[in-house]
């Protein structure tokens, strides 16, 4: 296991500098961080709180960390930010949003034994045709999970309350992944939510205005789906755990929808909020039980 | 243009004979995983040996005692089959933190020369482990032969060697796990 120590001290890197260079983004965006400060915040507390762990991409990137963290995470920090900077029309972002989505697993997967022939010919674990029809699977429920989530945040009045559930979300998905036999994945996800939270908090006391929000909702939700994603195809997460803690974040829309009584928008941010908490805290809770029952602890 | 049909016939006779005297001279071996095993210990926390094994072992090989540097060793283990008698530390190495056994299934070693020395055969070859292939060189000993089941004939070979984990990318938990790994290789080939 990790040493405690050195995960808090790459938690409050990558939370301080997501902060400052959130900041700083800010500043130049007159005030108000957009979506490409958000972008380069959450990427550079990412990216040094895991040096701290001396978890970092390696080339060639022959695993699913490496790809995950050299491919995937700055293909989506860099769609943001661009997105964010040059403002394409509706549609446009729709189609971009859903071919990062089918493009996510089939990166994380590759040359793996469930696509490759490694133990030999045949012996990849899914035919061509089965393998395309898992690839779009994953694809749109993380289509379908990202575009839910922009919906909450344009939603919601208090912006930074969408970033902040995933980031959450990210949080548990972290130990649970590293109870599932998967250490340095599941350090991925702290950092990343630590990461989050720095720029969310940057943008928060800057206004409290979450323009730019939207960015940090595409990275985490990617971020989260792929947190997942190594977890149950690389470790042993189990698919009940990572289907419950990938919808998770959906559960703050409740606190969205009309109610019978009006709550402010901190009221629903709060609400939302502890709704998502309850949920992961019950699969995390759940998977360190059941650790502790494989493994014979008390 | 009949002489010289015929000659041709004769010289591609005594080619097909030939090789066939040079096969016959090199024994071919499948690798018997009931009887072989490769293990391993590497030490924990600096005080103690952890001790594993490959369950999966697969291979074979060809001795060619009369022209030593025609023999060649090709050895494979499944590394999901890694077994130290702990479920939950084997599901660990299997994970892309050790061994990452969904993108590296197969851990491999192929000879590339063989050398007749006073003590044994020195094999030096190939390792493909969690992706990095490095040559290591080890001393195989042995090459007697029995008959077990009777008719079948097999012969056993034993080494044993150091490598470094690092140096095949396996870096994780170095702060509480040697970097250093002893493995023991005795397997017996049937003939093929």
């Amino acid at each position: 296991m990790p040493d405690p120590l050195m995960v808090l001290k790459a938690l409050a890197v990558a939370v301080f500098a997501s902060a400052l260079v959130g900041a700083v983004g800010g500043r130049l965006s007159k005030g108000r961080p957009s979506g490409w400060a958000w972008s380069l915040a959450i990427g550079a507390g990412s990216y040094l709180g895991l040096a701290i762990l001396e978890i970092r991409p390696r080339w060639p990137m022959r695993e699913d960390q490496h790809r995950l963290l050299g491919l995937v995470l700055p293909a989506i920090l860099l769609i943001e930010a661009v997105g964010s900077a040059i403002r394409p029309p509706r549609w446009l972002v729709v189609m971009e949003r859903l071919a990062a989505s089918l493009a996510v697993a089939p990166v994380i997967l590759y040359g793996s034994i469930y696509v490759a022939d490694l133990a030999g010919p045949g012996s990849a674990e899914w035919s061509p045709a089965m393998r395309w029809l898992i690839f779009a699977g994953l694809g749109l429920a993380l289509f379908g999970v990202w575009s839910g989530m922009v919906w909450i945040e344009r939603r919601s009045s208090f912006g930074v309350g969408t970033p902040l559930t995933l980031a959450m979300t990210i949080a548990g998905a972290g130990p649970t992944v590293m109870l599932s036999g998967y250490a340095s994945g599941g350090l991925i996800g702290l950092v990343l939510a630590g990461a989050i939270v720095g720029a969310a908090a940057t943008a928060a006391w800057a206004s409290g205005d979450a323009r730019g929000a939207a960015a940090g909702v595409g990275v985490g939700v990617v971020g989260l789906f792929s947190m997942l994603a190594i977890g149950f195809f690389f470790g042993r997460l189990r698919a009940d755990a990572a289907i419950v803690l990938f919808l998770s974040p959906l559960a703050a829309a409740i606190a969205e929808a009309p109610l019978p009584f009006r709550l402010n928008r901190k009221g629903r941010t709060a609400a939302g909020l502890t709704l998502v908490a309850c949920v992961v805290g019950l699969v995390v809770a759940f998977a360190a039980w059941r650790f502790a029952a494989d493994a014979g602890i008390g | 243009m009949r002489v010289s049909a015929m000659k041709a016939g004769l010289w591609a006779a005594a080619v097909v004979l030939g090789c066939g005297i040079t096969a016959r001279a090199a024994e071919g071996y499948k690798v018997d995983p009931d009887h072989s095993s490769v293990t391993f210990k590497i030490e924990h926390s600096g005080i103690s040996w952890i001790h594993g094994r490959f369950n999966d072992v697969a291979g074979e090989f060809s001795v060619d005692e009369a022209n030593p540097p025609a023999s060649s060793f090709a050895l494979t283990m499944k590394t999901g089959s890694v077994d130290t008698a702990n479920k939950k530390r084997d599901e660990h190495l299997a994970s892309p933190d050790f061994f990452n056994a969904k993108q590296f299934p197969v851990l491999s070693f192929k000879s590339t020369s063989v050398k007749k020395t006073d003590n044994g055969l020195e094999v030096t070859g190939d390792l493909t482990l969690h992706g990095e292939t490095k040559p290591v060189t080890f001393l195989l000993r042995g090459g007697k032969t029995a008959e077990f089941p009777k008719g079948t004939k097999r012969v056993g070979y034993t080494t044993h060697f150091k490598l470094k984990r690092s140096d095949f990318g396996m870096h994780t938990g170095m702060e509480f796990l040697g970097d250093d790994v002893y493995i023991e290789i005795s397997f017996q080939g049937v003939k093929s």
